[in-house]
C-alpha cells in the first residue's frame, strides 16, 4: 500500500515541498501517493520526479482532485 | 579604526570593495548543488507577500534537491521573530514554512547589525537562525552562484 499525501487545497510550490518532506521519512522503493487539487501539479510532480531522480509512476484524474504515484529512489 | 571594525560598525550599510572580491569558485561547503542566496529585506508581515514569497522559493529550492540559503537584512530580520501571531491580521504564521525550509535543508542568516538596530537579540530569533557580522555576509554572497532579493 503506498503512502497517501494529502495536499488537496494547497497551491505551488507546497505540494512538491509537501512531498520532499514526506519523501525524507520514506525508504528507497517506497511509493508515495500524491493526492492534489492545483492543476500546476500535473506538470509539477513529474518534473519534480525527472529533476530528482525519483520515479513517476502515473496519475488518474478523478472528479475533485489528482491522484499521483511516486516511487521513491 | 580598523578595516575589519570598520566592516562590522557599518550598520545596515554594507560596500562592497569591488577590488578586492575575488574570482567565484565553488566553496566545499557548497558541494556539487546550484546554490542561492535569497535575500529579504521587508518585514514580515506588513510585506506579507515579499517574506512568504521569499521562503516558499527557497523551499522550492530546496525541495528540488538544491541549495539555498536565506539572507535576512535591515527589517527582514522581523521575518524569522520567534513569537510572531499573525492570526488577528487573518494571515498564515510564517513560523510553519520558515520550519518546513529549515527541516528541508536551508539555512536562515541573520545580519547581526540589522538585529541590534532593532533592538533584537538573537534570543528573540527563530531556533536555528544564524546571526552573522557583515563580513561574513561577503562570504555567503561569493559562496552562491545566484541571489535573489525580496
Amino acid at each position: 500500500m503506498p503512502e497517501v499525501l494529502d495536499c488537496r487545497g494547497m497551491r505551488c510550490p507546497r505540494p512538491i515541498v509537501e512531498m520532499a518532506k514526506k519523501m525524507k521519512t520514506m525508504e528507497p522503493g517506497q511509493t508515495l501517493e500524491l493526492w492534489a487539487t492545483d492543476p500546476v501539479a500535473k506538470k509539477d510532480v513529474p518534473a519534480w520526479c525527472q529533476k530528482t531522480g525519483n520515479t513517476f509512476l502515473g496519475e488518474e484524474l478523478g472528479q475533485e482532485y489528482f491522484r499521483f504515484l511516486v516511487q521513491k529512489k | 579604526m580598523s578595516q575589519q571594525a570598520e566592516q562590522e560598525s557599518c550598520g545596515d550599510q554594507c560596500v562592497i570593495d569591488l577590488s578586492k572580491r575575488q574570482k567565484k569558485v565553488p566553496t566545499e561547503s557548497q558541494g556539487d548543488g546550484r546554490a542561492t542566496l535569497i535575500i529579504l529585506t521587508q518585514g514580515t508581515y506588513g510585506h506579507h507577500d515579499d517574506g512568504f514569497s521569499a521562503i516558499q522559493v527557497g523551499s522550492a529550492l530546496l525541495a528540488e534537491e538544491e541549495r539555498a540559503t536565506l539572507l535576512l537584512l535591515e527589517d527582514g530580520v522581523y521575518f524569522a521573530s520567534r513569537d510572531q501571531n499573525p492570526s488577528s491580521l487573518g494571515l498564515p504564521n510564517n513560523l510553519r514554512y520558515i520550519q518546513d525550509f529549515l527541516e528541508l535543508g536551508g539555512r536562515i542568516l541573520a545580519l547581526d547589525t540589522s538585529l541590534r538596530r532593532r533592538g533584537l537579540s538573537p534570543e528573540d530569533l527563530v531556533p536555528g537562525v544564524e546571526v552573522i557580522p557583515p563580513s561574513r555576509m561577503l562570504k555567503e554572497i561569493e559562496a552562491h552562484h545566484a541571489s535573489v532579493t525580496f
